[in-house]
């Protein structure tokens, strides 16, 4: 809608549009002879650039236009209301010269800027120890400066019908595949309409080209160094507003096992602590089940002495041991989740509370054998090795269906259930290219997934990206 | 579409929970004896099973469990058994079979075949003969510090473990019936006086019990003739002076030869490397001379063990060393014109022992001792 | 050639992706059979049927890629329906697509009945096989790359599985368990040696596969393939090996399946049922084998129409649910052996036909490009 040329008219059109805010302000300047109106969320602005930038030099105009008194970069006109409404919402000031129905957007907001900080949940122990802030363009700003290069594409986009995020597309020329990028583009553009709020959650529909998807398709990370180096090798980042974390594109099962420590040590320790993972990542899945099939079905995988052991150990308990398993899973849920959400000086106790003294009185008390104990937190200590929470996350959802189909099948339906888990990741792709590439028999392709490889083999790694066709 | 099939998936699961048998309902059954009662037609059918106490606190306490049952055959004795268990009967983690003598003259791997075609079956078990009242044996449910099950179980490992015992497991018991050209040979346990030890061997012939045993001493040499790696610990009589030596590494070789007339002729030199151990009352160092003598000497005194060993074979028509297998192997048309069984008590099997004396030194392995 | 140009290619495999499948593939119920049809031939003699076996499917394999890589861009269903008219191939497709859907079929049945002899002996056997089939289905539904990428996944469990057959051997060798040789005397050797040549049958989906090859990637395709076909047979060799190393020819007639017996002798203090973790893991490969006949089977029904429909997702579930009402009603083991020979006699046919079919195409191929 076009803007009116009174002044009055326009205030009352704003005001309605703003839901009559009472941090809305109105200011009427005299310039020049002519009356200015000046409107802006007192809640949104840097008072001091309006006082410096705006109205002193309007105060002492020598009587040239509006537009070039202002000593404001970000100035723009526009003489549409939702343009207009847009601009003060986001922190603008506007002015009306009374007479004309052009408007001046001016850039005033506020910048509450936090200081780049210490990274809280991706720590290392070596290399570099910033974080990602809120802030879009400090957070642009720590890319650009890790990588000064003129091959860094960054592209913006407003997301969501409401709130306009901004998202910013960052890749490098040449490294990336131009198609992937293309197609993101046209993924981001797809979505940019609905009416959600821009959430990291929400933008893993942009990446997955399947319904569902148990597994991470995206990584999210705090760490500059690690953006920086997935934009070397060819992946594409993406900058959330107000988000202290980046998202890498797209991203391949095996990259959920690398972890910057990984490169900063020698290559035998790298490949030690990447097989650890991977380890602990196929525990997690399968050890629960493990200890169903061993103990609900005819013992044959066990010898005599140990199956004597498990068979004391399990001699007094009521519950058969897929309830002590649930039971011993869902109380190590809890405590995880609790000591996430409570303050960390009482997420202390909810250790000790959970872990020695719920123990304890559970084995004493005969509802859960020790074994189930063992197990339990033995799977709880190998998810935690798991260096990203999203993957963390999704194997503790898988292990509830090996579970289940241990307690139907044993053995056997473990190795359904991992058949049906590798047929889900084969079929996974994201941004056209596929999820997850098996790796083992071929040396070549276990480089950089199953174990790290010496740093000249390191350097020599392909920059591929895997064929989108 | 995808979600009807979930769904149909779903249901046909409901049900579920078929092969399930809990862990701790299960009774674990450690030693298996079967018995053939001398005066009547009906086996004797023991079983001890096995059970930690009070494990869940830490520490436990092992402990026997005694069943018997007579009755026609094993089948329904343990079915028998399993009535007065306060539990399921579950023999997968079945570690030993004992077998008397009388029993063993059956057919034996038939008898026991069931076992093997269910598949939880303990095929992985060893078996051994025992000479004695095996219900008697397993009642005591401990012996020394240990449990039965556990000692038997340990005395047979070591034994095994030494080479003065064969390592049968329960599947050879039961494939030996159908190999023609090759026989097993068990371990023999007795008891005597309280005390239970290894006796020697029990040779079988086509899966059944010869009635001809051998003593622990023979049954080493036999292994060192069958290709057992180990080393084993052996002594000797020479002059009335006691001769004692570890094997350090043995030698063995089969020759057969076909004469014209079709005659088999089997020739087994075993090449014996040995640190002598103990040489009798000549206590002090040794000479070269008399080594040479001991090594003749001992040669010849094993030559003699070995030969008395290869007739107690034949006597019993008991194929150990596969023969057979290496006629049929070098020699098929031979084979096929044979009727092995008749023919292997008749063929001329000729050991030549050679022993060399390597080392004097101290022991190496006084642990065996 | 016209419509060549014009086809849309829409997959592509690399050679390693050829090596993958045709390895697993080539392994499939015919190591639960070791030593084929419970010869009276002797070890020895087994082996070298099994080598003779693999260098006629070498044979076979080169004949296919000599047809694959001439030119045609395009899986033998394509080639059908664009060669031959639409009625012969409408019914040269759906009786494709019957053998492949029965070959998924018996191979499961077979894989549902030795699970349930071996691991789960209480389970209802149609349970067994539905959850089969439908892992099968859902593997199927995929892309050619996908079921790639699902085979190279289990090549960890033919790993494993080789390793203990290489230990096995390693501790049980004697060279006199093994021979004689030539002495087979008046047993069939023919139907052993046919037994041994339907194991090396990957080549239906061959048909299907070379021609999705990179046109410079051809001759890799062929080494690829070569190095499949002899990995495996290297792996029944020494399956084979194993039987007789520890068995007799007379005591594997009373012994089902000689490899997963010979595997408890390898209980230790860890692990007891060593067996039951080889058969776990040989479901695995198994798994794969009926995922692929499916997902041909599927992709022959979506040929059916004159151009191809990319609904082979839905076809793989329809036909697998069809699969499961005949698999309702065989519950007897020796109908399921019979099932299997006849599957395996099938697929020799097949075979030969296919080598006859594809000589004349490349006969008049030659002829074509003389002319022409």
């Amino acid at each position: 809608m076009k803007m009116n040329n009174s002044i009055e008219i326009n205030k009352q059109w704003i005001t309605d549009e703003l839901q009559n805010s009472s941090d809305l302000t109105f200011k009427e300047v005299l310039y020049n002879g002519s009356t200015c109106m000046i409107v802006y969320f007192d809640t949104l602005v840097d008072a001091t650039i309006i006082n410096e930038h705006i109205l002193r030099p309007m105060l002492d105009s020598s009587g040239g236009p509006l537009q070039s008194d202002i000593s404001i970069i970000g100035k723009e006109e526009s003489d549409q209301l939702d343009i207009i409404i847009h601009a003060i919402i986001t922190g603008n000031t506007v002015i009306q010269q009374d007479g004309s129905a052009n408007f001046l957007l001016l850039a005033s907001e506020l910048h509450k800027d936090r200081t780049v900080d210490v990274t809280t949940n991706e720590r290392v122990i070596r290399g570099s120890k910033q974080a990602f802030v809120e802030l879009f363009e400090t957070n642009i700003n720590l890319i650009r400066t890790y990588i000064a290069s003129p091959k860094l594409a960054i592209t913006y986009y407003k997301m969501g019908e409401t709130t306009k995020s901004k998202v910013a597309v960052a890749y490098l020329k040449g490294a990336c595949d131009q198609g992937i990028v293309d197609n993101l583009h046209q993924k981001i553009i797809e979505h940019s309409h609905e009416d959600i709020e821009v959430r990291l959650g929400f933008l893993k529909r942009v990446a997955q080209d399947d319904r569902f998807a148990f597994l991470p398709l995206m990584l999210v990370t705090e760490r500059p160094d690690r953006v920086k180096a997935y934009l070397a090798e060819g992946k594409i980042a993406l900058i959330v507003q107000d988000n202290a974390d980046v998202i890498i594109l797209p991203v391949s099962f095996w990259a959920f096992f690398q972890s910057t420590d990984d490169y900063n040590m020698s290559w035998a320790f790298g490949s030690m602590i990447r097989l650890l993972r991977f380890t602990c990542f196929l525990l997690t899945l399968v050890l629960p089940a493990l200890y169903i099939s061993v103990s609900t079905f005819i013992p044959y995988l066990i010898p005599t002495e140990i199956a004597l052991t498990l068979q004391s150990s399990l001699q007094y308990i009521a519950m058969p041991p897929i309830i002590e398993i649930l039971f011993m899973l869902l109380t190590l849920e809890i405590i995880r989740e609790a000591s996430i959400r409570l303050a960390s000086p009482i997420g202390q106790t909810i250790g000790v509370v959970g872990g020695i003294i719920l123990g304890t009185a559970v084995v004493q008390s005969n509802l859960v054998s020790t074994m189930a104990i063992i197990i339990a937190s033995f799977t709880g200590l190998a998810s935690f090795v798991i260096p990203y929470y999203e993957m963390n996350l999704s194997v503790r959802l898988i292990t509830y269906p090996i579970i289940f189909s241990a307690q139907l099948f044993g053995l056997v339906g473990i190795v359904c259930c991992m058949m049906l888990f590798i047929i889900h990741l084969s079929r996974m792709k994201t941004l056209g290219s596929p999820y997850y590439q098996a790796t083992f028999p071929f040396i070549d392709s276990m480089r950089d997934t199953l174990y790290r490889p010496p740093n000249r083999n390191l350097v020599k790694r392909s920059r591929k990206q895997p064929s989108t066709k | 579409m995808r979600k009807i099939t979930f769904l149909f998936l779903c249901l046909l699961l409901l049900p579920g929970c078929w092969d399930q048998s809990l862990i701790k309902d299960l009774k674990m059954v450690d030693v298996i004896g079967v018995e053939q009662l001398e005066d009547s037609k009906e086996i004797k059918l023991s079983m001890v099973t096995s059970n930690i106490q009070e494990a869940n606190q830490g520490g436990g306490r092992p402990q026997n469990q005694y069943f018997e049952d007579i009755n026609k055959d094993i089948y329904t004795a343990a079915h028998d058994i399993e009535l007065q268990m306060a539990g399921k009967i579950n023999l997968i983690e079945d570690r030993l079979f004992l077998f008397n003598k009388s029993f063993a003259k059956n057919d034996l791997g038939e008898q026991v075949s069931f076992v093997g075609k269910i598949p939880s079956s303990p095929l992985v078990a060893k078996a051994a003969l025992f000479d004695g009242d095996i219900a008697k044996l397993l009642q005591m449910k401990e012996l020394g510090n240990t449990t039965v099950s556990e000692y038997l179980i340990r005395l047979l490992d070591q034994a095994t473990e030494q080479s003065s015992a064969p390592k049968v497991l329960l599947s050879d018991l039961i494939f030996s019936k159908a190999d023609m050209k090759q026989d097993i040979v068990l371990p023999l346990l007795e008891m005597n006086e309280q005390i239970v030890r290894l006796k020697g061997s029990s040779l079988f012939s086509a899966g059944i019990y010869s009635g001809v045993d051998l003593d622990v001493q023979q049954t080493e040499l036999l292994l060192s003739f069958s290709g057992q790696k180990k080393r084993p610990l052996m002594y000797s009589q020479i002059h009335k002076q006691s001769i004692v030596f570890i094997v350090k590494k043995i030698e063995r070789q089969m020759r057969i030869q076909v004469d014209r007339g079709g005659k088999l002729h089997v020739e087994l030199p075993l090449r014996m490397l040995v640190q002598l151990g103990s040489n009798g009352d000549l206590n002090g160092p040794v000479s070269t001379a008399e080594l040479h003598n001991f090594e003749r000497l001992l040669s010849e005194d094993y030559t003699n063990k070995a030969e008395k060993i290869m007739h107690s074979l034949q006597g019993a028509n008991c194929d150990f060393l596969g023969i057979g297998q290496h006629v049929y192997a070098h020699h098929p048309k031979l084979w096929a014109s044979l009727n092995w069984r008749e023919q292997y008590p008749k063929i001329a099997i000729v050991p030549k022992v050679k022993i060399s004396i390597v080392d004097t030194g101290t022991y190496d392995n006084t642990s065996e001792l | 050639m016209t419509v060549i140009g014009t086809m849309n290619i829409r997959e592509h495999i690399t050679p390693r992706q050829l090596f993958v499948i045709v390895f697993v593939l080539q392994l499939g119920i015919q190591m639960f059979m070791l030593p084929y049809g419970k010869s009276w031939s002797t070890g020895l003699e087994n082996m070298l049927i099994i080598l003779s076996a693999a260098l006629v499917s070498q044979l076979l394999l080169v004949l296919l890629w000599v047809f694959g890589a001439r030119g045609y861009r395009m899986n033998l269903y394509t080639w059908l329906t664009s060669r031959l008219s639409r009625v012969v191939s409408v019914t040269i497709l759906f009786l494709l697509a019957i053998y492949f859907a029965c070959s998924a079929l018996v191979d499961t049945l077979y894989l549902t009945n030795t699970v349930r002899i071996w691991v789960l002996s209480t389970t209802p056997s149609f349970v067994l096989l539905v959850v089969f089939i439908a892992i099968g289905a859902y593997g199927a539904g995929s892309s050619l790359q996908s079921i790639a990428n699902i085979s190279q996944t289990v090549i960890f469990a033919i790993a494993i599985i080789g390793v203990l057959l290489i230990i096995l051997i390693m501790r049980e060798w004697d060279l006199k368990m093994i021979l004689p040789i030539w002495h087979v005397g008046e047993h069939n050797v023919i139907s052993v040696w046919l037994r041994c040549c339907s194991a090396f049958t990957a080549f239906e989906l061959l048909l299907y596969a070379f021609p999705l090859l990179n046109k410079n990637d051809r001759r890799k395709g062929l080494i690829a393939v070569t190095w499949a076909n002899w990995l495996s047979a290297l792996l029944y060799l020494m399956g084979t090996a194993v039987s007789f190393l520890l068995y007799t020819t007379e005591q594997m007639h009373s012994i089902t399946n000689p490899l997963f017996f010979a595997m408890k002798k390898l209980h230790n203090g860890l692990i007891q049922g060593i067996d039951m973790i080889a058969i776990c893991l040989w479901i695995l490969v198994l798994l794969i084998r009926t995922m692929m006949c499916l997902f041909m089977a599927a992709k022959a029904i979506d040929h059916l129409s004159r151009q191809e429909q990319h609904k082979h997702e839905l076809w793989s579930w329809i036909v697998a649910g069809c699969c499961l009402i005949p698999g309702y009603f065989v519950t007897k083991h020796e109908w399921i052996d019979q099932l299997v020979g006849y599957r395996l006699n099938t697929t020799l046919i097949l075979m030969g036909l296919m080598t006859i079919v594809f000589f004349a195409a490349y006969k008049r191929g030659t002829a074509a490009r003389g002319t022409g």
